[in-house]
Order: C-alpha cells, then structure tokens, then sequence
C-alpha cells in the first residue's frame, strides 16, 4: 500500500528511527513528508484495508497491506484467516510503537525466570511470533463544573492538648482532564489494559495510515458509551486529588477521593475521541486454553498471563520437598496427636487456595473483569471475597502456630479447621459447578473436609495407639495433596483464557 | 505460735521426701557427681531387674542425673508428678528423669540442665513413643531400659528411630513445598498496574478551584504533651516499677519433657 518513492518497493514503518523504510532499497522518509505527497484520500473518514477474520474465533485484524501470515493472535489456531478487502474508520490520534520486537523480546525473557514457565516461552522461534498490534482507545475529554463541599482540617497546639478543627468548605470547581483511554476492543481484557496503563501522551501523534505499515490493528467494537461512566468517575478522582488548597489560617483541604461530601455532578463527556495505541502481542495457546503475553509498546510495559508446565513444578515441588525434608527433620519431631492437629491446619490453606482459584478461573471464564462484555463492575465483591479467603488463611495460620507452639486442643483445632473448610467449600460450591474443572473443585473440598472429620473423630476418641493418629495425619496429608494437585491442574485454567469467541462481533458499538 | 506450727509443716515438706526417697540413690559417678536413683514405689520392678537398670543407667550419668521412677498414688498429671520427683532428687542440676504413673496410665520423660538441650520435648515424646507398647503389655524393665538406652543415644550425639514421624514429615514437607510453589507461581502472576500518580500523570488535567466559605463541623482533642528533657514525668516512672519484679522465678522452670499414654 505504501510504495517506495524511489524503488516502488514497500515500505515499513521503522521503530528505531521512527521513519518509513523501504524494505527494498533501504531508503527512509520522514512519515508527515510521504504523507503530505500522498494525501489524496487523507481527508475521507476512512481508509482502506485488508481484514481478515479468524474462522475459528471471529477475531479480525486490519493490516493496511495483503502481508498477513500464520496464526490468529487471539485464539492462537494457524492458517484459518479469510482476507477481505475493507474499509477502517479513520482515528483520531495514533501512539506509533516505540519498542521494537527485539526489545520487547529481550524484556520479555525478563519475565520467563520462572522455573516452571513452559519452555516454549523461552523458544527463539516461538518468540518471534511476538506480533504487532494497534489496539482502539477511546480517549475521553470530560470537563467538570461541580460545586463541591469538601472536609477540611486546622490542627494546633492548646497546652498540653493537639487540637483538630474539622471544617466543611464549598468550593466551585472548574476544570477539565484530557484523554481519559480506555480500549474499544472487546478482544483486548480490561485486566490487560489496565495493565499496560499508562500510554504517555507525549508520543500522541494525529493519525496518518503510514503508521501502520508493516503492523496490524484491531477494529473498535466497543462504542463511546461503555466506558463513559467509568472514564467520568476516573475523571473526578484525578481531579479532586490535584485540588492542593490551604485556607489562609491554615485550614487544608483534602484532596483524597473520599473526600467529597456533597457533590452535585455537573460533570460530563466533552467528546470521545478514537486512538490507536500499540501493543506487541503473543499468544500461547494449550488445547482450548489461551494465554497472552502483551507488551505496551511505547513503554515495554508487560502483561502476562503466566501458566506453569506441570512437570516442571512437580520437579521443582520434589526438590523443595527434600530440602524442607532436611531442615523439618532436625527442628521438628510432632507427636501423633499434634501431627494430625497440624495436618488439619493445612487443610484451611489450601481450601482458601483452592476458593481463589474457583473464583479466578469464573471470571475469567465468563469475562466478569471486562466491561467491554457489558458486565457489572463488580470489583470491590471480588475483593472481598478475596480478603476473606486471606483472612482464612490467616485462622489457619494462628490454629497451626497454637498447634507447633502450645500443642494444645488438638480435637477443637482439627474441628475448627473443618469448619472453617466447609464454609469455605459452601462459598466455592456455586461457582465451581459452573466452572471448568469443576470436579477438581468439588472433590478436593469435599475430601479436605472428610480429612478433617475424621481426624476430629479420632482424636475425640482419645485412642491409645500411636499409629492410629499418624495414619490420621498421614490420611489428611494425603488428602491435601490430593487437593494441591487439583490446585495445580486448575491454576492453569486461571492462568490462562478460554478461547475467546467473537462471531457476534460488530464494530463500531455492538456491544453498547 | 501459728508462724511457728506453718515454719515446722514446711521444714517438714521440704526434708520428708528426701528422707523417703534418699535410700534410693544407687550409684554417684565420681567424676561428675551425678547419681543414679530409683524410687520404684508402684513395685513393678524385681529387685533384681532394678540392679541391672541401675547399671545400665550408670552410663547416663556422664552427663546429668538419672532417675526412674514409677508412682501408683493419685497424682494431677504425670508431667507435674515427673516434675516435682525430678525436683527431690536432682534438684536444678542437669539430668533425665523417666517415670512411669499407674494412675494417669503415663509415661512421661522430664529433663533440666544440659540434658534438656538434647532430651527437649520432642524427642522425649519419640523415645515414650518408642516404648509405650512394652508398658502396655507390662514389660516393664524392658521399657525403662530402652528408654534410657536411647536417652544415653541421644547425649552421645547419636539418632533414634522414628519411622512414623518420618513419614508424616515427609509427608508435610511434601505439602509445604507445594502450597510454597503454588504462592511463587501465583505471586508471579500478579498484575501489576501502575500506581495511580503514573497512570494520572498521563492524562492532562487542568482545574481552578474556588474556595466559597467555610463553616465549622467539629473540634476533637488528643491529649499530646510536648515531649520535654525532663524525665521526671510520663513514661520514666514505669521503669522504675518493673525493676526485679520477675526475678524471683529463677531457674524453676527451665526444664521440661514429653510423654505417653500406655
């Protein structure tokens, strides 16, 4: 599409010197200057492209030349693009990419120390698959003219006493914050985007085509108005917090968000504007399973969805196994009620583990973080539900350190680590039945909480024999191994994306 | 009168057991000054069995007191009976008690000093693990000696066995170092948004605030005095209060032990 001026061969844009090279001569132009002396069509709201669409997943990519090979970035499948000849809305600005590949994948192997990150990720063939990719944004320009009643404070000395005059000020607040982003695609998470956050402005340049040359682009399918009570929100709270006042007498205003105790919403959308942001994008792709490895391509910013090789783990699960072994061995000697009192502690972990996983592989699969589906913010639920398997932990922590320590109550210890797994297993339970894996789920919860029943049992039975409880203790370990194994099988489903499915997609505001 | 009659009762505390267990003391190492006692008082012993154990503890006196020690009386616990016999014989100094109470059905193991260094809790309660089954079926002897057997083991340096406790650490280190690589593994995974300054400062924000009045909500007083040299007042004066006030507790309970049911 863009022809060398000199040679007539085709020209890339070049991310080192940020100019338009031919690939056949080696000659390089400035971008404005080509553009300038080919703008015939410039001024049209949009330009030509070939798209091609995943026959597998629905994804389509624009390119602005017939140069597309392999894969699809989205749902990872080879040699299933149909090409078609195409028009794209013409945006407004463009961040042009500023990480070049090599760069991005030397800050990627940054990333893949892990032991247990499959091998593949380290693969130089497979690393070049990484693939250059403009993302839609819409940037929102809000502007704001709330009357705020703020709380402010005044804090002095009376004798011995500090004194804190808290006050209420109405302030009249004007202003406006440009370019709120949030990305357009449906293709592209939410989580990752928030994650490549921020795009800085500096680089923002008026859209010319020749920039995508030699790269791809993502079409908008999410309109203006998905975001816009998120961008207005977001918008308020930089806002507030830039207000730096001090009264004459020393009063101060505080500029947290939480402030405001009144505010009547003058606030709104001047206008959204259309940009296209870079990313390099890769995609790892495990049967029916996804997983992404996104890189801001002005920043070298890295969101990675970060699956483990399980045989890698196991190995690396053996060689901790010895070395605990072998310093466990010398410090620590149980006795049989307290191994199992201790066994049962272990069960709250990983019932806690194993709610975080159930939780994390359901949004996941039904999108629950990405408003771009059209759903809740739903945020602060996750949150807490996260916290509260913490807190769990936390129990679990405090039974286990009463156990080693006071080696006391073994029967109440081993009951409550019980309780506290069946609460934990009722909060999974309707998640799980929902979600993949889901028998792994539901087994290991209900062999944990037998584990610990059994042991209550036994222990309240106050038998003689030693081997009777370290076959307690040994049956509940078991079992929580069991359920680690579970655990890990199904970390990859949270570590990793369902193949997404984009059929029904539609530009513009489908899905608004 | 009432001072004197509760004086002579503890005099008479403190010397009766002495004067009823010190016929017990069967041998004094004279290079160290550790003894060997027994104090059969439940008779499950033949004297002749108590000879040979004797002996056998005479080995462990290299390094603290050795006691045994069998009761048939009614006792709260076996670990404060364990106790306060160890107390009679060995006093504070280092030394190894092993007593075995008919009326709780308890083997317990209770040592102080150097010895409990070595014989903490955790292996008594290998070694009573290690011969609970004997005493259940009334050997005994053969109980006794094998824990003193495996006590002298374990000050010479050496290992004893532990097949179970094996297994269950084994077992538990297997656990731990899954639930470890998972947290690694997930802690990697972690998104890491920008912090909020980052992400603001790549939006252009322009606001002018205007401040319209004020009105008062509330005034709230901490008492805060100024920190001064004088150290006369506030917190100096509770330092003078803590000074010796735990120091009555002495060596009494330095030592401990670990037992068994049988």
């Amino acid at each position: 599409m863009f022809n060398c001026p000199n040679c007539g061969g085709s020209l890339v844009f070049d991310i080192q010197t940020q100019t338009l090279k031919c690939q056949h001569c080696g000659n390089s132009m400035n971008v404005e200057e080509y553009h300038t002396n080919n703008q015939a069509d410039a001024q049209t709201d949009e330009f030509g492209v070939h798209t091609y669409t995943c026959r597998n997943c629905g994804a389509e990519l624009s390119a602005p030349d017939a140069a597309f090979t392999g894969f699809c970035s989205y749902c990872g499948y080879e040699n299933v693009m149909e090409e078609k000849l195409d028009s794209m809305t013409r945006p407004k600005y463009i961040i042009p990419f500023q990480v070049t590949k090599e760069k991005c994948r030397r800050n990627f192997k940054l990333h893949t120390h892990l032991p247990y990150v499959p091998s593949e990720f380290r693969n130089p063939e497979f690393l070049e698959t990484f693939r250059g990719i403009y993302i839609p944004y819409w940037m929102y320009d809000i502007s704001f003219a709330d009357p705020l009643v703020l709380k402010a404070y005044k804090s002095y000395r009376d004798g011995d006493y500090r004194v804190y005059d808290s006050y209420t000020v109405p302030v009249k607040l004007e202003g406006a914050t440009y370019g709120v982003p949030y990305d357009a695609s449906r293709a592209f998470d939410d989580s990752i985007a928030a994650e490549l956050t921020p795009f800085r402005k500096e680089d923002l340049k008026e859209f010319r085509e020749e920039y995508l040359a030699g790269f791809y682009a993502d079409k908008a399918d999410v309109g203006p108005g998905r975001y816009e009570k998120d961008a207005v929100d977001y918008a308020a709270d930089v806002m507030i917090r830039s207000i730096n006042l001090q009264l004459d007498d020393g009063i101060w205003v505080e500029n947290s968000s939480e402030n405001p105790v009144s505010r009547q919403m003058q606030t709104g959308v001047r206008q959204a504007d259309s940009a296209l942001f870079p990313v390099w994008f890769l995609t790892w792709r495990n049967r029916d399973r996804v997983a992404y490895a996104i890189m801001n391509g002005q920043t070298g910013k890295l969101s990675f969805d970060v699956p483990v090789d399980l045989k890698k783990i196991g190995i690396a699960i053996a060689l901790s196994t010895a070395l605990i072994y072998a310093g466990l061995d010398r410090i620590l000697a149980l006795s049989a009620r307290t191994a199992a009192a201790c066994a049962s502690c272990f069960t709250v972990f990983v019932m806690a583990f194993l709610k975080q996983e159930c939780e994390q592989v359901f949004i996941r699969e039904y999108h629950l973080d990405d408003r771009g589906y059209g759903t809740p913010d739903k945020k602060k639920v996750y949150l807490l539900e996260r916290a509260f398997s913490y807190g769990f932990c936390a129990v679990g922590m405090m039974m286990l350190l009463w156990t080693l320590i006071i080696q006391a109550l073994p029967v109440g210890v081993t009951a409550a680590s019980g309780l506290l797994c069946l609460i934990l297993y009722l909060r999974m339970r309707k998640q799980a039945r929902q979600c993949p894996g889901s028998f792994r789920f539901l087994s290991s919860g209900i062999v944990l909480i037998l584990a610990d029943i059994a042991g209550a049992v036994l222990l309240y039975l106050d038998l003689v024999s030693d081997l009777i409880y370290y076959s307690v203790s040994s049956a509940i370990l078991l079992g929580i191994l069991y359920a680690c194994r579970s655990l890990l099988k199904n970390y990859n489903l949270s570590a990793t994306r369902p193949i997404p499915s984009f059929t029904d997609r539609k530009g513009g505001d489908g899905h608004a | 009168m009432r001072k004197l009659i509760t004086l002579l009762a503890v005099l008479v505390c403190m010397f009766l057991p002495s004067a009823v267990y010190a016929e017990s003391e069967l041998f004094t190492d004279p290079d160290t000054g550790y003894s060997v006692y027994i104090s059969d008082q439940a008779d499950l012993l033949t004297d002749g069995e108590e000879q040979m154990l004797a002996e056998q503890m005479k080995q462990c006196t290299q390094y603290g007191h050795a006691v045994f020690a069998t009761n048939s009386s009614p006792v709260s616990s076996a670990s404060s009976e364990a106790e306060r016999l160890y107390r009679i014989y060995a006093g504070y100094e280092s030394g190894t008690l092993f007593l075995i109470d008919m009326h709780t059905r308890n083997l317990y193991i209770f040592s102080d000093g150097e010895n409990y260094r070595t014989i903490t809790r955790s292996y008594a309660e290998s070694v009573t693990d290690n011969v609970y089954r004997m005493a259940g079926r009334e050997e005994y002897y053969e109980c006794a000696s094998e824990v003193f057997s495996q006590v002298y083991t374990l000050l010479e340096g050496g290992r004893i066995a532990r097949p179970m406790k094996v297994i269950t650490n084994i077992l538990l280190s297997a656990v731990i170092a899954v639930i470890l690589n998972y947290m690694l593994a997930d802690f990697s995974r972690r998104k890491k948004y920008a912090n909020e300054a980052a992400a603001a400062a790549a939006i252009s924000t322009f606001a002018a605030a205007q401040v319209l009045g004020r009105s008062k909500a509330g005034t709230r007083r901490v008492y805060d005095p100024p920190a001064s040299d004088d150290s006369s007042s506030g917190s100096s004066g509770s330092s003078h209060s803590s000074g010796g006030g735990s120091s009555s507790s002495g060596g009494s309970s330095s030592g401990g032990g670990g037992g068994h049911r049988f």
